[in-house]
C-alpha cells in the first residue's frame, strides 16, 4: 500500500523536475551557460543519493535479517559488503531514475547532441552513485563501529521510515517551488549556495558534469575517464576500508537493545500496577503496533501520511493558495455545507481503512493466536480490545486529518464538529468491517511481521468495501441536496444502525469465528 | 487434575492424529508425556488447552469441561508452549503484568512473586529489556514465569526444558515436586528420557496418535519382564523405532 501511494507520489514529482529543467534550459541558454544546469543537475543528485544511501546503507549493510547467515560463511568482509554495495546501488538506480534521468534526457533533447553525450550520460547514470555510497558507507561503518546506534534495529527502522518520509516530501515541495519560480535568478549559484557546497563534497560529480557538457571533445573523454578512475578507486578504498571496519561493527548489532538494568522497588512498583483485562490486552496491543517497525510504517504512520499528503501540494505553490481562498469561500456557502461534511465522512472512512489495524488484527497475531486460545479471556473481550485500538488510532488520524483541513479549508466550528461527530461512526464502522473480514479467513502463516500486513489481502478487502459504502453514501447524500445538519443526521441515523448491526453480530458471532481458528 | 476421555482429532481424515485416547493425571503427581517427533503430543497438549478444539471426547480439567466452561478451565492450568517467541516486542515485566492481569493476581502480590521467580530464575537484571533481546533460555524462562506468577493448580507444559541452561532446568524440576507436593498437577511432554525417568511419577507413551502405555515406570519396566532394560531401549521397542 505504502509502496504504490509513494509511487503515485513520484510521478508528479518527476514531472515537476522534467519541467523545471526544459525552463531552466531555455533561461540558460540565453547567456549560454547551459553547462550549469548538468553540473547542478548531478551534483543534486549526488547528494539526494547520499541521503538516502545512509539508510539503505545501514539497512542491508547491518540491518539486513540474512547478515547472521553469512558471517558464518568463509568469506571476506570485503565480498559481503562488495555484493551489498551492489545492492545498494541497484536501489540508487531507482533515485536516479527519478531525479537525473529527467534532466539527462531533457538536455540532450533540448541541445542535439550526438550519441557520444548519451554514451557518456549512460556510463554517468550507472557509475554516480559509487562516490556517494562509498562515502555513506565509511560514515555509516565509523557510526556502527563506534557508537551503540547497532544496538537497536527496530528504533533505527521507524526513526529512518520517518526522516526519509519527510525527506521526499521536503525534496518534491522544493522541486515545486523551483518548477513554479522559472528563473534562475532564485538560485543564487553564490559560493555558499548548497551546489557549491555539495560539489564540494562530491568532486568527482564536477567532473562527471564536465565529461557531458564537453562530449564533442577530447577534453571531456579525459574528464570522463578521470571521473570513472576517481570512481573506481573510491570503490576500492571502500573494499579495503570494510575489511577493517565492517566484521566488529556488525558483530554487534542485535535486534533490540538490553540494558540489564535491576529494576528498583518503586520502578517494580509502579509497573506491576493491575488494570482490567481490557485495558491490559488493549494497552499489549497498541505497544506492539508502536513497536513493531513493519505495523509501525504500515498501520500508523499511514494515518498521518494522509494529511501531509492532502497539504503540500496546496501549502507549497502560491498559485494553489489563490485558488484555494477563492474555494474556501465557496465553503463558507451553507448550501453545498452538507457535500463538504460527507466527502470528509467518505475520506474518513477510507483513510480508517487503509491503516489496516483491525482488518490485519487477527492476522498480525500469527503463531501467538495460540496464547489468545489458551487465555482465561473471552472473545468477545479480545475482539473488543482490537476493534477499540483500530478506533483510536483512527481517531488520532481524524484529528490530524480534521486539522489539515482546517487550516486549509477554513470551516467553520460547528460544521467541523459535525464532521468530527459523523467520522466517529465512519471510523468505528471500518473498524468493524475490517474485523469482521479478519476474523473470516485471517492469514495467520507469515514468516514476517511485514507480510502479515502488507501482502494481506484482508486489507484490500477491507478497503474495498468501505470506498463502496464511502462512495455509495456521498452519492445518496450529494443527490438528496442534504443541508450538513440533514446529512449528519442521515449519516448518524443511517450508520449508527449499520455500526450497531455489525457489532451485535460480532458480539454473537465473531466469538464462534474466533474459536474456530487454527493455527 | 486433568481428565481425558476417547479424545480424537484428524486434520486430515481419515487420518486420526490423535486417536480415541484415554488419560488421567491426578493430583499430586508429575505426569510425563513421552513419545516421538509427531506422535500427537503437541496437539493433545493443544486441545487439553482449549487451543484446539477436539473432533470428540472430552476434556475436563480439575473438573471443568475446557469446551463446555472453556474460562473457568483455562483459569485453571498455567500453559508453557514449546515456542518461546511470544509477545518480543514487550518488556519481560510488561508481560509478566500483562499476565497477572489476565488472571487476576492481586495488586498486592504482585510485586513479591515478580521479585522471587526473577531471582530463582536469575533474571533480575532483564525484566526492564525487552523479550526480543533475550536468548531463547531467557524467553523459556519468561514464559515459565508467567505461569508461575499466577499459581494454577495444574501446570501444563510441551517441551519445557529445551533451552535452560542446568541450573534454570534444576529449579524448574524443584519447583515441580514442590507444585506436585501440594497435591496440584504437573503434566509435561518431553523428548528426554532422562527427565522423564528421573522426576515424573508417572507417564505415557503416545505413538501414531494412540497411547502405548500409561502408568509407572516400574510398571512399564515389568511390561517389558527384564529390568536391566533401559528406558530408551524400551521407548525404542515400544515405538518401533529401532527397526
Amino acid at each position: 500500500m505504502l509502496i504504490v501511494l509513494l509511487g503515485l507520489c513520484f510521478v508528479p514529482l518527476v514531472i515537476n523536475i522534467t519541467q523545471f529543467v526544459a525552463n531552466m534550459y531555455d533561461s540558460l541558454a540565453t547567456v549560454g551557460e547551459t553547462g550549469i544546469l548538468l553540473s547542478l543537475g548531478i551534483t543534486l543528485s549526488s547528494f539526494v543519493i547520499f541521503f538516502f544511501g545512509l539508510f539503505y546503507c545501514m539497512n542491508t549493510f547491518y540491518f539486513s535479517d540474512d547478515i547472521e547467515n553469512l558471517l558464518p560463511l568463509p568469506v571476506k568482509s570485503a565480498q559481503i559488503l562488495g555484493a551489498k554495495f551492489v545492492v545498494v546501488t541497484v536501489f540508487e538506480y531507482l533515485t536516479e531514475c527519478i531525479i537525473l534521468l529527467p534532466l539527462l534526457i531533457v538536455y540532450g533533447i533540448k541541445s542535439g547532441d550526438g550519441l557520444l553525450y548519451y554514451l557518456y550520460g549512460l556510463l554517468i547514470f550507472l557509475t554516480l552513485p559509487v562516490i556517494p555510497i562509498v562515502l555513506d558507507s565509511v560514515v555509516v561503518m565509523l557510526i556502527m563501529r563506534f557508537t551503540n546506534l547497532a544496538k537497536n534495529k527496530d528504533a533505527f527502522r521507524i526513526i529512518s521510515a520517518i526522516v526519509a518520509i519527510f525527506f521526499g516530501v521536503g525534496v518534491s515541495t522544493f522541486s515545486q517551488r523551483m518548477a513554479l519560480n522559472q528563473g534562475v535568478g532564485q538560485l543564487q549559484l553564490g559560493n555558499n549556495s548548497l551546489v557549491a557546497v555539495t560539489a564540494n563534497i562530491f568532486p568527482a560529480s564536477k567532473l562527471g558534469a564536465l565529461g557531458l557538457i564537453n562530449n564533442g571533445s577530447l577534453r571531456g573523454l579525459g574528464y570522463i575517464c578521470l571521473f570513472l578512475v576517481t570512481t573506481f578507486v573510491g570503490f576500492y578504498l571502500f573494499l579495503l576500508l570494510g575489511n577493517l571496519l565492517y566484521y566488529k561493527g556488525v558483530n554487534g548489532v542485535s535486534v533490540a537493545s538490553s540494558r540489564r538494568k535491576e529494576l528498583s522497588g518503586e520502578q517494580l512498583s509502579r509497573q506491576t500496577m493491575r488494570s482490567s483485562v481490557l485495558k491490559s490486552y488493549l494497552v499489549k496491543e497498541l505497544r506492539i503496533l508502536l513497536r513493531t517497525p513493519a505495523y509501525f510504517i504500515n498501520c500508523i504512520l499511514m494515518n498521518f501520511l494522509w494529511p501531509i499528503l492532502l497539504l503540500i501540494p496546496i501549502l507549497t505553490q502560491p498559485k494553489t493558495m489563490g485558488e484555494m481562498s477563492r474555494f474556501t469561500g465557496l465553503l463558507q456557502n451553507e448550501k453545498i455545507s452538507g457535500i463538504v461534511l460527507v466527502v470528509a465522512f467518505g475520506l474518513m472512512l477510507f483513510v480508517s481503512a487503509s491503516n489496516g489495524i483491525a482488518a490485519t488484527a487477527i492476522s498480525r497475531e500469527g503463531e501467538s493466536i495460540s496464547f489468545d486460545k489458551y487465555i482465561p479471556v473471552s472473545y468477545e473481550t479480545q475482539i473488543m480490545a482490537k476493534v477499540i485500538s483500530g478506533v483510536l488510532l483512527g481517531v488520532v488520524g481524524m484529528l490530524a486529518i480534521c486539522s489539515a483541513g482546517e487550516v486549509l479549508l477554513k470551516l467553520t466550528w460547528s460544521l467541523l464538529g459535525l464532521i468530527c461527530l459523523t467520522s466517529l461512526l465512519a471510523i468505528l464502522f471500518s473498524n468493524l468491517v475490517g474485523l469482521w473480514i479478519d476474523l473470516f479467513n485471517p492469514k495467520l502463516h507469515w514468516s514476517d511481521e511485514q507480510k502479515a500486513v502488507k501482502q494481506n489481502m484482508n486489507l484490500l478487502v477491507a478497503m474495498a468495501i468501505c470506498v463502496l459504502f464511502g462512495g455509495l453514501t456521498a452519492y445518496v447524500i450529494i443527490n438528496l441536496k442534504l443541508s450538513a445538519v440533514e446529512a449528519s443526521v442521515a449519516l448518524v441515523v443511517g450508520y449508527g444502525v449499520l455500526d450497531a448491526l455489525l457489532l451485535f453480530g460480532l458480539a454473537r458471532k465473531g466469538a464462534d469465528l474466533f474459536s474456530k481458528i487454527e493455527y | 487434575m486433568i481428565e481425558l476421555r476417547q479424545v480424537s482429532k484428524s486434520f486430515t481424515p481419515p487420518i486420526k492424529a490423535v486417536d480415541n485416547i484415554d488419560l488421567m493425571v491426578n493430583n499430586g503427581e508429575i505426569f510425563g508425556f513421552l513419545g516421538p517427533n509427531g506422535a500427537g503430543k503437541t496437539t493433545t497438549i493443544k486441545m487439553i488447552t482449549g487451543i484446539l478444539a477436539p473432533d470428540s471426547g472430552s476434556i475436563k480439567l480439575d473438573g471443568l469441561d475446557i469446551v463446555q466452561e472453556p474460562l473457568a478451565a483455562k483459569k485453571r492450568f498455567g500453559f508453557v508452549s514449546d515456542n518461546p517467541n511470544l509477545f518480543l516486542r514487550l518488556k519481560g515485566l510488561e508481560y509478566l503484568n500483562f499476565i497477572a492481569d489476565i488472571y487476576d493476581v492481586p495488586a498486592k502480590d504482585r510485586k513479591d512473586k515478580v521479585e522471587m521467580l526473577s531471582s530463582r530464575f536469575e533474571m533480575t537484571k532483564s525484566l526492564g529489556d525487552r523479550i526480543q533481546s533475550y536468548s531463547h533460555g531467557m524467553r523459556q524462562k519468561i514464559i515459565i514465569m508467567g505461569v508461575l506468577i499466577h499459581n494454577p493448580s495444574v501446570w501444563i507444559m510441551d517441551e519445557p526444558m529445551t533451552g535452560l541452561d542446568p541450573k534454570a532446568a534444576f529449579t524448574l524440576k524443584e519447583m515441580m515436586r514442590e507444585h506436585a507436593d501440594k497435591q496440584n498437577t504437573v503434566f509435561f511432554s518431553t523428548h528426554v528420557l532422562d527427565v522423564a525417568e528421573k522426576i515424573c511419577d508417572r507417564v505415557a507413551v503416545i505413538n501414531k496418535g494412540q497411547v502405548l502405555f500409561c502408568g509407572k515406570l516400574t510398571e512399564l519396566k515389568d511390561h517389558f519382564k527384564s529390568q536391566d532394560e533401559s528406558l530408551e531401549k524400551m521407548f525404542l521397542e515400544m515405538t518401533g523405532e529401532d527397526e
